[in-house]
């Protein structure tokens, strides 16, 4: 099941933004995404490095400048 | 950019339309209990219709917007992309009716009245409808107010009313119990079993006449 993937990784659910979150990772992954993409590219977005010290957010539409700030604000 | 939060911003547009939605809710409600009063006035005993009509409370027509961004946020940037207008459903009128051939003679005297309005049924799990829900514009009084009316199998309907605000809308201290996959199987097999009874109840009152 995608959600055993993203909970194995390290993964949980942060219920005010539906969003699957790894703070080490600083990951975070939409539920729209979660339920959009199948498993086998859900779990290669999971193992992938992240390259960069800024949030890496796995949306279906990509995030503007605005939202992306305001998400690492609320994520802190 | 203004000092104003976007939710202050669609705060201070949900004050300006709230006449509006008001009169879109009454004229939805009139209208529906108009085109289904033959229904209405032929009632047995045992059968009943509930027309109840709401208008979307300010927050929660902030939280319904909210939901639809990805990451539940809004962008502090663009203010302007956002308007509460874009929600299906500022007003609202559910029809509870029991039993379930009362509820498509009704549905079927409103489709003819609200041919225009688009149809977005409730579905369960496996795809069976639920409840029936139309989107459309009371024209008369709003060109930008929309509205939603729901045809409900009224046991059905109680149910979701308790549900609604216990798990739709929950206590901060029970968040998450809308997503538990325990209380999403309890609530489809109280769904399924609800149904069933208000089916079968209405296959009875055909075989029986």
């Amino acid at each position: 099941m995608k959600k055993d993937i993203l909970l194995k990784a390290g993964y949980t659910y942060n219920f005010d933004r539906d969003l699957y979150i790894n703070r080490a990772a600083k990951k975070a992954f939409s539920l729209e995404f979660v339920d959009d993409k199948p498993e086998e590219e859900l779990a290669q977005r999971v193992q992938e490095n992240s390259g960069g010290n800024g949030w890496k957010f796995y949306f279906n539409s990509d995030p503007p400048e605005g939202i992306r700030r305001e998400l690492e604000r609320v994520l802190g | 950019m203004s000092d104003r939060t976007i939710e202050d911003l669609l705060r201070a547009e949900y004050f300006s339309l709230l006449p509006e939605i008001r009169k879109v809710a009454w004229q939805l409600e009139t209208e529906i209990r108009y085109h289904a009063r033959a229904t209405l006035r032929t009632l047995n005993h045992y059968e009943q219709v509930i027309v109840k009509s709401r208008v979307k409370e300010c927050e929660s027509a902030i939280k319904a917007l909210q939901r639809r961004q990805e990451g539940r946020v809004f962008d502090p940037e663009r203010p302007q992309d956002y308007s509460l207008l874009t929600l299906p459903d500022l007003a609202g009128v559910r029809v509870l009716i029991f039993p379930q051939n009362r509820l498509i003679e009704i549905d079927s005297r409103l489709n003819e009245s609200f041919a225009s309005w688009a149809p977005d049924p409730v579905l369960d799990d496996v795809g069976g409808v639920l409840a029936r829900k139309y989107h459309g514009h009371c024209l008369d009084v709003s060109e930008r107010v929309r509205a939603e009316y729901q045809i409900v199998p009224l046991l059905v309907g109680l149910f979701w009313e308790v549900e609604h605000s216990a798990m739709y809308k929950p206590d901060p201290s029970l968040k998450g119990i809308a997503t538990s996959s325990e209380m999403k199987r309890l609530k489809a097999e109280v769904e399924d079993s609800l149904s069933r009874f208000e089916a079968g109840f209405g296959s009875f009152v055909i075989e029986s006449s």
